[in-house]
């Protein structure tokens, strides 16, 4: 296998050919017929090399998809908070009748129990006709 | 017309996700580690489009990530700064048994190394490139991938005995 190519070999251990030399060194070390060391170790490599990365995605569109989806949730905080706000405001507004109606109620009721307390005095005013009453039959 | 991301950045996915393999060794947190490399790209573009080395910083950032995930995975005990990726993390299951035995080679070189040998041997990116990526100087890696080759040498003379 080296004996082909042993001052290539000699010069690649050294650290010395280049990377076209290289090429022909693997090359030719691929059409060995014998599995050696140095053939596994450089299938090895090879398969290193077929290496690539299957779910990398551009940072652009995820950099989109992160900017639509901060706009989206900014929309729907202000829209929650303006749900919040009206339903709040409407709560408030029943709240205020529900207060002026059974305030309504409460002086109706004190006005009714104080034309029930007039309602004697009503009597009282008829008293005299009772009296006229039995001194005209006294009379006749 | 594509912006500077699209240009400059994204197009390293691939190595960065295979640079994140040689660390994290899974799969899946090496796509995570990437995910998030590009985004923090993303986000930095118009400082990148500025300085003269936007690879450089990617892959600085890609091992702050991967670190990141190997310390939230528990698997760290020490740690002294972000060039310091020297730790055992087994690999995932699924590989091969020919990659598994890169990576046993791998975990034996020191840090510089195993980032030099991984960016030649894989990716095939010569020594220029491969300064840039790792913001050294050429000589430095030169010397550093002599030393992890001979370390291979001996590697698979011994392999299996």
């Amino acid at each position: 296998m080296e004996n082909k190519h042993k001052d290539l070999w000699e010069k690649y251990w050294k650290g010395e050919t280049s990377v076209a030399e290289e090429k022909i060194l693997f090359q030719a070390l691929e059409e060995e017929p014998e599995d050696g060391e140095l053939k596994t170790f450089y299938s090895g490599i090879q398969s290193l090399r077929a290496e690539r990365p299957k779910g990398i995605h551009l940072p652009l569109q995820s950099f989109l998809w992160q900017k639509m989806a901060a706009v989206m949730l900014a929309f729907l905080t202000v829209a929650a908070c303006w749900w919040g706000y009206r339903s709040y405001e409407q709560e408030q507004e029943a709240r205020a009748y529900r207060q002026v109606v059974e305030a309504m109620g409460k002086i109706q009721f004190n006005l009714k129990k104080g034309t029930s307390h007039l309602e004697s005095m009503e009597k009282i005013k008829y008293l005299n006709s009772a009296a006229n009453w039995y001194e005209n039959d006294k009379n006749n | 017309m594509k912006s500077f991301f699209e240009s400059h950045l994204w197009p390293l996915k691939n190595r960065l996700y295979r640079f994140a393999i040689l660390w994290l060794k899974d799969r899946d947190k090496a796509q995570d580690a990437v995910q998030d490399t590009m985004y923090k790209g993303f986000i930095n573009q118009e400082y990148l489009a500025t300085i003269s080395n936007p690879t450089g910083w990617m892959v600085k950032t890609l091992k702050h990530e991967a670190l990141q995930q190997i310390r939230e995975a528990g698997k760290w005990e020490t740690m002294d700064d972000v060039g310091d990726l020297a730790m055992e993390v087994s690999p995932e299951v699924d590989f091969s048994r020919k990659t598994k035995m890169v990576f046993k080679f791998i975990e034996k070189l020191p840090e510089r190394q195993k980032e030099i040998f991984f960016l030649r041997e894989v990716e095939g990116l010569t020594h220029k490139e491969m300064a840039t990526y790792l913001e050294i100087n050429e000589g430095q890696v030169k010397v550093e991938l002599h030393r992890a080759r001979k370390k291979l040498k001996s590697f698979l003379e011994n392999y299996g005995k």
